[in-house]
Order: C-alpha cells, then sequence, then structure tokens
C-alpha cells in the first residue's frame, strides 16, 4: 500500500485538484434532492416558485455535469499517468537485469506483471481513489443533510445499509476469485486449442484426431464447472444489492408515512429522503469495491515491485586495452545449480587466434560463451581480457568488443535491416549489404517482398532455420568486433552454403580473434587450438593432428564421424 | 475460412444470422422457458414496486394531510407488500440470471465442441489458408463474442422490453401530457449515447491496438533479453518502448477526455428530466389534473425508463461483434470436412506406389496451377527404403504428404497395398504409417502422452520400449520416467531430446510404413549415430521413405530418388547415381568437397 502512496505522491497536483472538484461535485449532488424537497413541499403553498425551482434543479445539473468532467480528467489522467510511468520503470528495470535473475523467470510471468498487476494498480490509483473519497463525501454529505432533516428517521432508514457494504466486500472477494479460476483455466483452454491447431499435421497424419477431441471438450467440460461455481455466486450479487436497497426503502415508508400523515414530517422530507437513500447505494457498494480494489492494487504493486526493487549490480567502469583473452582457474556454477557447469578452465587465446571448442551436450560450451560476453558475474581473475580482469570491466565495453552468433537465434519483429543493425544502429546501408553477402544472405534478401525493409516475425515473413543463423552471423559481423564467437552456428545450413560462409569469414577476420563452438568436428579442425569439455572440464586440448590420434574423447569422436564422412567420400 | 481480418466487427444484424444463433438455443427449451417466466416475474415486480410506493402517498398521505380518513393499517400494509415483492423479486432475478447464464456457458461448450471437431477434421488444403491465432480465435474469442450477445444482450432485451412497454403504459395512463414531455428527451439521450459508443468503440480499438504493440513488443525484449544485453542495444529498446508507451498513454487520455464529456452529458439529460417532470408534474399537481404520488413515482419511473435507452448503444455494439463473430463461426462449420474414404482396408506389408501424380498447393485451373509435383511415378515395394533427395523446394516432404493423403491430388494415383489411397479407410490408412517430421511437435503433458500420443490402448511397455530403441530412455529416466512433462513449457528436453522423443512416438505407432522427413536433423553426432542406429533397426522389414540432407545417411537405400522442381530427375541406387554423374553427384561432391575445406 505504501509503494502505491509514493506514487500517487508524485501525481500529487493532479489527484488533490481531482478530490476538490469531487468534493464540490458531491455537495451539489446533495443539494438537487433538497430542491426536490422544497418544490414539493411548495405544492401544498399553491406551487409558485416550482419553475424556479426546476430551473434550479437544472442549472445545478449543468455545473454538475461540468465538474464532473474535470474530477475525471484529472484523477483517471493522474492514475493512466501512474500506470504509464510504472511500465516505463519496469522495462528499464528488464533491461538492466542480468540472466542470472531471468534465469528463475518465466517470460509468461513478467507479461503477466505487465499486463494484470500494472492494471490492478493503475485500477486501484484511478477509480480505488476516486470511488474511496466519492463514497466518504456523499456518505458524509448524504449522511449530514439526511440528519439535518430528520434525524430519528435517517437512524431508522440507513440501518439495512452496512449490511450492504459487507455483503459487496464478502462476496466481492469471493467473486473476484472464481472469476479468476475462470479466466486462468481459460488460459489453459485457449493453449490446449491453440496446440491442437498448431500440432494439426502430427495429430491428423497419426489419426488421433478423437483423443484430442476428447481432451479438448475434457477441458471444456471444466470451464463448465468453474464457470457454474461462479455463476452460483454472481448472480445471487444484483438481486441480493437490489433487496438491501429495497428493505431501505421500506423500513423508511413503513416508519416515515405515519409520520408525515401524523404532520410530523413534511411530505418533501419524506421523499427527499428516499431520493437520499438511492444516492446512498453506490457509496455503500463502493466501500466494498474499494477494499477489494485496494488490496488487489497492493498486492499486484508487491509483484512489481519485486522487479522494481530487484539488485542491479553495480556497472563496473574498466575498459580493456587490447584482445587477448586469458583465462585462469575458473571454476562457474549457476546461482542455485547443484552441479558446477565449468571447473578449473585455464587457455589463452592471443589476438587474431582460433580457438575451437568441442564437446557433447551439457559439457559447458554454451556457459563460457555466456562468461565470456559478461551474462554472469565472475570470480575475480578467472577471466582477463587485454590484461583486465573482466569483473573490473564495463559490461558495455566488453561487448563492444565481443560479437557472438549464438546457437539459437533470436530474430525481432523489426525489419531485415533493423534486425541486422542491432548492435551498430548506426551502420551505412553499404556496411550492412556486405555483412549479408559474407553471410551468404544477400541474394535471399534481395527476393524478399521488400528487401531489406521485410518485416520479419509474425506479422512478416518467417526465415528458415538456416537463414535465422546466417541472420545471426551477419549481425554480428557488423559488430566489428576484434573478437567473434560462433556458437554452434551453423547447424542448420545446407554444406554447400557452410563451406562458403566459412571461406567469407577466415577472409573477413583475417587477424581477428574467433571462438568456435561445434558439434561436427570438421568446423574447429583449422583451429590453433581445440579444447575437448567434457562435464566442465577440459579433458583434452591441442591441435586436430594431435587430438586425432590421441586416443581419448577426441578420437572417438573423429572415429564416429570419420565413418560418416568415409562413407560419403566413398 | 478466410485471412479476412477478424477486427472488422461492423457486420450488419442479419436475420439470417440471427435465426441461426437462436437455433444453438435448440435442446434448452425447457430451461429457456423457465428463465422467461422468471424474467417476466422480475419485470413485474420492478413495474409493481413504485407503484405501491404512490399508493402510500396517494391514498395514505395525502388524505391524511388533507383530513380525510385513512384505512386503518394502510401503511402497514403497502410496507409489508412491498417488502414481499422485494423478496420475491430477490428469488425471481436470481433463479433467471442463474438459469440464463449456465444455459448460455452449456450451449457456448457444446458450440466450442463443434468447431473444435469441424476444425479437426477440415482438409489441410482449407485450414492452411487460415493462420493457427485465426483459427484459435474461432474456438474462442468468437464463442466468447456470441456468448456475451446471449446474455448482454439477448436476455437483458427481453426484460427491457418487457418493462419499456409497462413503465409506458403506466406513465400514460397517469399523464399523458407529462409521460409526452419525457419521451421527448428520450431521442436526445439516444442520440447522446449513440455517439458516445460510436466513438468511445472507435477509442477502444485505437487502444487496444495501441496495447497490442506495446505488449508485442515487452514480450519479444523479455524473451530476447539476452540478445539485446549483449549487442548493448538497451538504450534503443527503452527509447522505443518509451515511445509506444507514450502512444499507448495518449490513446487512453483521448477516451477519459470522451468519456468524461460524455458520462456528464448523459447524467445532464436525466437530470433535465427531473427538472422536467417537478416544473410540469407540479403544475399538473396544483392544477389538480394528478396526484402527489403520482409525481414520485413519475420520477422512479422516467429513471427506470431512461437506463434501457442509455444501453441501448452498447447493446448494438456487443449485437454487431457477435455478428462477425457467428458468421466466422457458421462459416467455419459449413465447410465441407476431409473425405473420409470409402472404408477400405486391404491386407498387406505397406507397399507405395505414385502414378503419374500431379500436385499443386494452389490449384485453381490445369492451366492455373503453381505445380509442386510433375508425373511422379515410382514404386516402393513392402519391406525396402527409398530415399528422397534434392535442393530445398523440390517436393520431397509433399511426396510424404500425399501418401498420408493429407492432400488431395489433382493428377494421376497414389496406391498404397495396391489400392488407391482415396479408397481406404482414411483412418485406418493413417494408423499404418508414422511419420516423423521435419519440425519437431511436442504436446503439453507426459513423455507418455508424447510417445503414445495420447492413446491409452499403447500399453507402458511399448512406450518404453520405444523410448529404448531409439536411445532416449536414459534421458527420459533422468526426467522422471514417462510421467516427466514435456511440451512447451517444459524446456529442458534439448532438440536433440525431442527429436529422439518423437522417433519414439513413431515407434510407438509399430507402424508398416515410415516416413522419416529430415529425422536427424537437430541431432548432435555423437546421439547421431544413437539415432542412425535406431532408425536402422526401426527400419529392417519395413516399408520407408525416407528424406535427407546428409547423403550419408541414405546410402544403404533400395531406391533413391533425385528431385528437382517437383520432377523425379534420376532414380536408382548409391552406386547406379555416382557412376551416372548427374546432379546426385554433384550433390554428393559439395558433401565431400565442404569436409575437406573445413578439415584443412
Amino acid at each position: 500500500m505504501g509503494a502505491i502512496l509514493v506514487w500517487l505522491w508524485r501525481q500529487r497536483a493532479l489527484v488533490g485538484a481531482g478530490l476538490v472538484v469531487l468534493l464540490v461535485v458531491d455537495g451539489l449532488q446533495v443539494a438537487v434532492p433538497l430542491l426536490i424537497k422544497a418544490g414539493i413541499d411548495d405544492l401544498a403553498q399553491g406551487g409558485t416558485r416550482l419553475g424556479w425551482y426546476a430551473g434550479g434543479i437544472a442549472a445545478l445539473a449543468a455545473v454538475i455535469a461540468v465538474l464532473r468532467f474535470f474530477w475525471r480528467w484529472f484523477l483517471i489522467g493522474a492514475a493512466r499517468r501512474i500506470r504509464r510511468d510504472l511500465r516505463q520503470a519496469y522495462f528499464a528495470r528488464l533491461l538492466r537485469l542480468s540472466p542470472a535473475w531471468y534465469d528463475g523467470r518465466s517470460t509468461g510471468d513478467l507479461m503477466s506483471i505487465a499486463a494484470s498487476d500494472l492494471e490492478a494498480v493503475g485500477m486501484a490509483c484511478g477509480f480505488g481513489v476516486m470511488a474511496a473519497f466519492d463514497a466518504l463525501f456523499l456518505v458524509v454529505a448524504t449522511g449530514g443533510a439526511m440528519f439535518w432533516l430528520d434525524p430519528r428517521l435517517t437512524a431508522v432508514a440507513l440501518a439495512p445499509l452496512p449490511i450492504m457494504a459487507v455483503f459487496e466486500l464478502l462476496a466481492g472477494r469471493s467473486i473476484h476469485r472464481r472469476f479468476r479460476a475462470v479466466q486462468d483455466h481459460q488460459g489453459v483452454l485457449t493453449e490446449r486449442i491453440r496446440e491442437t491447431l498448431a500440432g494439426l499435421r502430427v495429430i491428423r497424419g497419426s489419426a488421433r484426431e478423437d483423443a484430442v477431441l476428447a481432451a479438448i471438450s475434457g477441458d471444456s467440460q471444466e470451464q463448465l464447472r468453474l464457470n457454474r461455481r461462479l455463476i452460483d455466486l454472481s448472480a445471487l450479487f444484483d438481486p441480493m444489492i437490489a433487496l438491501l436497497a429495497g428493505s431501505a426503502v421500506v423500513v423508511t415508508v413503513w416508519w416515515g408515512a405515519p409520520r408525515v400523515m401524523a404532520g410530523d414530517l413534511s411530505l418533501g422530507t419524506f421523499v427527499a429522503m428516499l431520493g437520499y437513500l438511492t444516492m446512498l447505494t453506490w457509496p455503500m457498494l463502493a466501500i466494498g469495491w474499494v477494499v477489494n480494489l485496494m488490496q488487489r492494487g497492493a498486492a499486484s504493486m508487491a509483484r512489481i515491485g519485486g522487479v522494481l526493487d530487484a539488485p542491479v549490480e553495480p556497472r563496473p567502469t574498466g575498459v580493456p586495452e587490447g584482445t587477448e583473452l586469458v583465462v585462469q582457474g575458473l571454476s562457474f556454477s549457476y546461482p542455485g545449480g547443484t552441479r558446477p557447469a565449468l571447473v578449473d578452465l585455464a587457455f589463452t587465446l592471443p589476438q587474431g587466434g582460433i580457438l575451437g571448442v568441442v564437446g557433447a551436450s551439457g559439457s559447458g560450451k554454451s556457459t563460457l560463451v555466456a562468461l565470456l560476453t559478461g551474462l554472469y558475474l565472475l570470480p575475480a581473475g578467472s577471466i582477463r581480457l587485454g590484461g583486465r580482469d573482466l569483473a573490473e570491466v564495463d559490461p558495455r565495453a566488453l561487448r563492444q568488443r565481443v560479437a557472438v552468433v549464438p546457437q539459437e537465434p533470436f530474430l525481432f519483429a523489426l525489419s531485415v535491416r533493423d534486425n541486422l543493425a542491432l548492435g551498430r544502429p548506426d551502420a551505412t546501408d553499404g556496411e550492412i549489404a556486405e555483412a549479408a553477402r559474407l553471410a551468404c544472405l544477400d541474394t535471399e534478401i534481395a527476393a524478399l517482398p521488400q528487401g531489406y525493409d521485410t518485416l520479419l516475425g509474425e506479422r512478416g515473413v518467417s526465415l528458415s532455420g538456416g537463414q535465422r543463423q546466417r541472420l545471426a552471423i551477419a549481425r554480428a559481423l557488423l559488430c566489428r568486433a576484434p573478437i567473434l564467437i560462433l556458437d554452434d552456428s551453423l547447424s542448420a545450413v545446407d554444406g554447400a552454403t557452410e563451406a562458403a560462409i566459412l571461406a567469407h569469414l577466415r577472409e573477413a577476420f583475417r587477424g581477428r580473434t574467433v571462438v568456435v563452438i561445434a558439434h561436427r568436428l570438421s568446423a574447429v579442425a583449422a583451429a590453433d587450438e581445440i579444447l575437448v569439455l567434457d562435464h566442465g572440464r577440459i579433458a583434452e586440448r591441442g591441435r586436430h593432428g594431435t587430438l586425432a590420434s590421441a586416443g581419448g574423447l577426441y578420437s572417438r569422436l573423429v572415429e564416429l564421424q570419420g565413418a560418416e564422412e568415409a562413407e560419403a567420400a566413398s | 475460412m478466410s485471412e479476412a481480418d477478424d477486427d472488422l466487427t461492423n457486420v450488419p444484424i442479419q436475420g439470417r444470422l440471427l435465426r441461426r444463433i437462436l437455433g444453438l438455443c435448440r435442446g434448452e427449451a425447457p430451461a429457456l422457458a423457465g428463465a422467461l417466466v422468471l424474467v417476466l416475474m422480475t419485470a413485474a415486480c420492478d413495474l409493481a414496486l413504485p407503484w405501491l410506493s404512490k399508493q402510500v402517498v396517494d391514498q395514505g398521505i395525502v388524505p391524511a394531510l388533507a383530513g380525510s380518513a385513512v384505512a386503518p393499517g394502510l401503511v402497514d400494509r403497502l410496507a409489508g407488500g412491498i417488502a414481499v415483492l422485494l423478496l420475491i423479486r430477490l428469488v425471481a432475478a436470481w433463479g433467471q440470471g442463474w438459469l440464463l447464464q449456465i444455459t448460455g456457458q452449456r450451449i457456448m461448450a457444446n458450440l466450442r465442441d463443434a468447431v473444435c471437431r469441424r476444425l479437426l477434421h477440415l482438409p489441410l488444403a482449407v485450414v492452411d489458408r487460415t493462420s493457427v491465432g485465426r483459427l484459435v480465435s474461432r474456438a474462442t474469442s468468437d464463442i466468447g463474442a456470441i456468448q456475451e450477445f446471449f446474455t448482454g444482450v439477448l436476455v437483458v432485451l427481453m426484460k427491457d422490453a418487457v418493462l419499456i412497454v409497462g413503465i409506458l403504459v403506466i406513465l400514460f395512463s397517469m399523464d399523458w401530457r407529462l409521460t409526452l414531455w419525457v419521451l421527448a428527451l428520450a431521442p436526445v439521450l439516444l442520440w447522446l449515447s449513440w455517439q458516445f459508443k460510436i466513438r468511445a468503440r472507435e477509442g477502444q480499438r485505437l487502444i487496444r491496438e495501441r496495447v497490442a504493440a506495446l505488449s508485442g513488443f515487452l514480450q519479444e525484449r523479455i524473451s530476447g533479453i539476452r540478445t539485446v544485453q549483449v549487442f548493448n542495444a538497451e538504450d534503443a529498446a527503452l527509447r522505443d518502448f518509451t515511445a509506444l508507451n507514450q502512444r499507448e498513454f495518449q490513446a487512453n487520455m483521448t477516451q477519459v477526455t470522451l468519456y468524461g464529456m460524455f458520462m456528464p452529458a448523459i447524467a445532464f439529460a436525466g437530470a433535465l428530466a427531473t427538472a422536467l417532470i417537478l416544473w410540469r408534474g407540479g403544475e399538473a399537481v396544483v392544477a389538480g389534473f394528478g396526484t402527489v404520488g403520482a409525481l414520485v413515482a413519475f420520477l422512479t419511473y422516467t429513471e427506470m425508463l431512461f437506463a434501457p435507452i442509455r444501453d441501448l448503444a452498447e447493446k448494438h455494439n456487443i449485437t454487431q461483434g457477435a455478428m462477425a463473430a457467428a458468421e466466422r463461426i457458421f462459416q467455419c462449420l459449413d465447410e465441407p470436412v476431409e473425405d473420409r474414404g470409402q472404408g477400405q482396408i486391404p491386407g498387406g506389408a505397406g507397399s507405395i506406389e505414385f502414378r503419374g501424380v500431379w500436385f499443386a498447393y494452389r490449384w485453381r485451373s490445369e492451366a492455373d496451377a503453381d505445380w509442386v509435383l510433375q508425373d511422379i511415378s515410382f514404386s516402393i515395394p513392402a519391406g525396402t527404403t527409398t530415399a528422397l533427395v534434392g535442393p530445398t523446394g523440390s517436393g520431397k516432404t509433399t511426396i510424404g504428404a500425399l501418401v498420408l493423403r493429407l492432400y488431395e491430388v489433382q493428377r494421376g494415383s497414389v496406391l498404397v497395398d495396391g489400392v488407391d489411397v482415396r479408397a481406404w479407410d482414411l483412418a485406418a490408412l493413417r494408423r499404418r504409417m508414422a511419420v516423423v517430421a521435419q519440425e519437431v511437435f511436442l504436446f503439453q503433458g507426459t513423455v507418455g502422452d508424447n510417445v503414445a500420443l495420447f492413446d491409452a490402448g499403447v500399453a507402458e511397455a511399448r512406450r518404453r520400449a520405444a523410448c529404448v530403441d531409439v536411445g532416449v530412455a536414459a534421458a527420459v529416466d533422468r526426467r522422471g520416467g514417462l510421467e516427466a512433462a514435456v511440451g512447451e513449457r517444459a524446456g529442458t528436453w534439448s532438440s536433440g531430446e525431442r527429436q529422439l522423443l518423437v522417433l519414439a512416438r513413431a515407434l510407438a505407432r509399430d507402424p508398416a510404413i515410415l516416413i522419416l522427413d529430415e529425422a536427424t536433423a537437430h541431432i548432435d553426432s555423437a546421439s547421431e549415430a544413437i539415432v542412425q542406429a535406431g532408425i536402422a533397426r526401426v527400419l529392417a522389414g519395413r516399408t520407408a521413405l525416407v528424406v535427407a540432407h546428409r547423403l550419408s545417411t541414405i546410402r544403404h537405400a533400395a531406391q533413391i530418388l533425385v528431385l528437382r522442381q517437383g520432377r523425379i530427375i534420376e532414380r536408382g541406387t548409391h552406386d547406379d547415381l555416382l557412376a551416372a554423374d548427374g546432379l546426385y553427384r554433384v550433390l554428393h561432391r559439395h558433401q565431400a568437397a565442404l569436409q575437406a575445406v573445413e578439415s584443412g
């Protein structure tokens, strides 16, 4: 709750102005039944001033209408600003958080914070604040007016109303919970249907339509059951409120009418009292509503705060001079991991050197890439770049010097050009075209409907796995970093293209440092040194020729793949 | 089924569609009739309540004030009557709300099942024309739109109609002149709320659009956060986000302004009615035409009359949305389903034959067709392996799809076990084969579900055996056995392991015919050796159609077909083709050369 107040305080001018206007509007609204009362009482005197009272009601209504615009604009406007600023702060923080922080979280959870939690806070700040104060003002003003008119009748008439507030509070909460259950399951059902349609070929090709339909029907029935649970309660809500509001009227009539008949109470007052009772229905509902809104808002704010307040490591400021990589005694475990991902690695990669890294899945190859790009915090002194400890190097400076082609390239729903220029937004068209040529992608881009301006992703063209990999290669080349890391980045590219790209790379990267990570030994055979990783340790190291005949893990791999090669060559 | 924009909700309200929507309610008649009775009861209570209050004033208070005698206990009786009516109303309103909503949910669940069943049985050629997202919305948001129409419009409309007629009758009988005055305001109110809803809907559409753009951006940046960070692209991302966020804010503020202008204006129109009634009605009372009680009742009835008028525009919006949704749903339901064949289930060991097959995914006429396959003829004797080789787009995958009869050929015929696939019982045909496709697709669920493809008839032993045979058993056991979770949300399976699971799925079916389409593309060398060994075991004694990039994997095929641009340009064994000095030899040289380059 405190955090929400902080954000409200930042919009204090708007919120304050809105509340003042709200106060005035509520005061004026309370005057309307008084005018009606005066009009009805005037009837007994011959109704000479009726036109004035009617005119007064119309004039008041006009003023209220104008003022209502302002409170809405001030209060809801403030809430929209808070939501916008919170969202901005949220994304800014997400950009700064480290992969280690992301490891425990799913995109879906972070998206749901951005969508429903921000919405809930916005509701609490806008309609929540509005309803809270509106209810407060109205109850005080209406109650005050009623007491002024007739305290005893007021005491009787108001008796059923607190029950309404309590009912709304309890039932509202329960309904919300059941509604959420329905929503959540709707998500499950939608995902099931989406998956079925996405996997339609598999299902059709294996004639499994009936089994899948049964599964959907099962989810559908569960959805029906959850909906029934919701409807059991929600169908009761409005009629119950109507009953409670009506009972206040019954009490007023039963107790008040005889007093009017006895002459203790004017008819106008009696009518005005009934009018006020109608006006009080909303604040009673609002009380319960506000409490629920605020609770949801506070819970959501806590989840948002979990991200906003997540610790961000201070960025070191060191800048490496030179590109020689020295790795020494490097051991690393993922936060929360049970076994170390890398154990006591040591190697030196001089400027212009080519390092090959091979090993089975899970042997630590990709972890090494993550560490070389500064994605995780390192033990001091374990990796040095240009003589500088990576733990002291500004990650931005590091990433200007290291370009990566990841195993699974990530493309954004932007144009081809913007995807290529991700790391260098200032690259010229010529540079972009050259990078595409080196990655053997230029002719394919030219064949796209809008060339380099073609949109990728859901709303545009989808590329094949090989094209995606080549785009990632071009993207990395465009960075012009002195160190290039290829993380198994040619696996989906066909043989002839692979050969051409490798030849291009050799030409473009003459004199630059390259780390090649690969499944297929042919890709690392030309390296100055090859590291064979096994369960996070360097099992063997050396050049292709030496390793191939050493009788270890590497030569076994050579045998496996060699058999294939031999077969292909035969 | 088309790619037409689903967001266009401006479908006019058509009797044809309306009748068909109402037709969905068949079978729920008793519940709906009961609900209708309760709706009428609720409306009657709503009409009677202000009338009872009026009686208190006109029969009790006014005569008493004038000094006339009032029946003893009149107020008690009237107050008691109001209380009883309130209780009846509670039960009736609750009952009708419950009945209608539950019935609506049931009808929609049935409709959803029908849509899903239809989608699962449409010819693939029809489904291919529509994106998965839009297909999903047929079974979800389109159903939702009809549901909203059902509970938010149809039901309320019935009640409103009864109420409006009742109120008008009462008002006219009390004071027809005053009624006419009040009704003069109704068009103003209707116009205001109509204008408001049109603009609000436009504003809502804009907000939806901008929210979608914003969350699409956010989703992508969160999934690709590593890429953003590694390429130092945080500042650019934040800048773009700020712009999108501001645009969303602006759209919202436009809406706030709109609401701020119209909501008070609509409320003002209501207040004008109050002033009017007090003024004209008061004068009538003074002139002796009306009563004070009638004046008070007038105020209440007018408020009750205006509420449905205010909501009319909103209901119109919902109805239009539902019409658009209904049109799409009915179009989908009317689409003819896939032909299930002529029911033949021939015996046989699984031979395949193509006779002069021509096929196009896009086919308008013989002259206007993008032929993917042209005049393809070959035959695969039962129990042998045939490999398909050729550049991307040469039609290899399509041949597999035609064997499964996922598409209909335009010319020629495909025969399995000597019988045209069109004569086969479709399910039996597909049950006789298994496919391992290029794209690995795993369903949410357990390993067991995925291996058996939700077929409870596949015994656990067979599921296990399939995992063992393809060499994924160790990986499965490491994660907790056949009950371990897979699917989109269980991302801990490597792509190689996922591929192996799909291979196990094919094996568990014990098919006579196996179609392997690039089945080893995602597998690393160490695993590939295992998989190849697995495949070799699997292929023994089965008919197989194998597509592969790496020529080494298909060397032992009894027959190799080399495809280019939809035609078979070479055929024979590995040795035949090498000797023939054609495309196969060129492809082969490429791969050998590549290995030489890499190792050199």
